[in-house]
């Protein structure tokens, strides 16, 4: 009988054990402005300026160094090559990055998941400072 | 009699337990997406020697890279996916040994590179799909 209850002791333990070694992960990470769709629909090709841009979107991201999780993802060879380069003075880009990772730790069985989106704008200028043509994505969304 | 039947049965109880915790198998899947997916089909939507930028710009949205040549500019689309599994003979309880791992990783990504002329329209493109490649294991 003593036995009995000793094996049920050790039984309960490792299972104890087990369910202490679960868990559960989430992360969420965003980097740079917020980019309003409303003010993107402003945006007229042929008569918005250069000025005008940099008012309501604040300075563009292409004039700045690679954000820090894009180092860190290249840094931990989660993605390849960096995207989002533009070393042009006539292109204006902007971009809001998200990040949700998610994963479960069940011992036997485990899931890690990393979707990386971002709303991106991208603004090509003329020879007069105009927009010439732009591109509006909200990846975001998709998330 | 029957205390002895119990006993064995514990016993095998005890001998499944330690065989099912030390060691045990380990399944570790990740999934990785970074970027937007292309959606829409190049092959149905650009028309060489007539699309133009600003067209493509409404059809695909900003690139994710830009390229300056001589002759023109290149916009490059890229849609990245990473998946991951590892299956691993392990103890994770009392000595923290890997006894046995197999681990795959596939990286693919959908690419989309389009050459354009002085005048901004359409020289050419090129077109990956490469994360239909993508094995579910």
């Amino acid at each position: 009988m003593k036995r009995k209850g000793r094996t049920c002791l050790y039984v309960a333990g490792i299972l104890i054990l087990l369910l202490f070694s679960t868990g559960c992960v989430i992360g969420r990470y965003y980097e740079g402005p917020n980019i309003i769709a409303e003010k993107v629909k402003n945006i007229k090709p042929g008569i918005t300026t250069k000025e005008e841009i940099v008012e309501w979107f604040g300075p563009p991201r292409n004039y700045m160094s690679p954000t820090v999780f894009n180092k860190i993802l290249q840094e931990l060879d989660i993605t390849g090559e960096p995207l989002g380069t533009f070393p042009f003075a006539n292109i204006l880009s902007y971009q809001y990055d998200q990040s949700n990772i998610r994963a479960v730790i069940l011992v036997l069985f485990n899931y890690a998941e990393a979707k990386v989106k971002s709303d991106h704008l991208v603004i090509f200028l003329d020879e007069n400072e105009r927009v010439k043509y732009y591109g509006f994505r909200r990846g975001t969304e998709e998330l | 009699m029957g205390s002895e039947g119990e006993q064995r049965s514990y016993r095998r109880l005890v001998i499944l337990m330690v065989l099912l915790v030390v060691p045990v198998y380990s399944c570790t899947i990740g999934r990785v997406y970074r970027g937007s997916e292309i959606k829409e089909d190049p092959g149905k939507r650009i028309v060489i020697g007539a699309t133009t930028k600003g067209e493509i710009l409404s059809i695909f949205g900003p690139p994710d890279g830009v390229q300056k040549q001589f002759d023109g500019d290149i916009f490059v689309y890229a849609y990245f996916r990473k998946n991951t599994s590892t299956l691993a003979l392990e103890d994770p309880v009392f000595t923290s040994m890997t006894f046995f791992t197999f681990n795959r990783v596939q990286e693919k990504r959908d690419s989309l590179v389009i050459l354009f002329n002085k005048d901004g329209v359409v020289k050419n493109y090129g077109y990956y799909a490469g994360t239909r490649e993508l094995e579910p294991l």
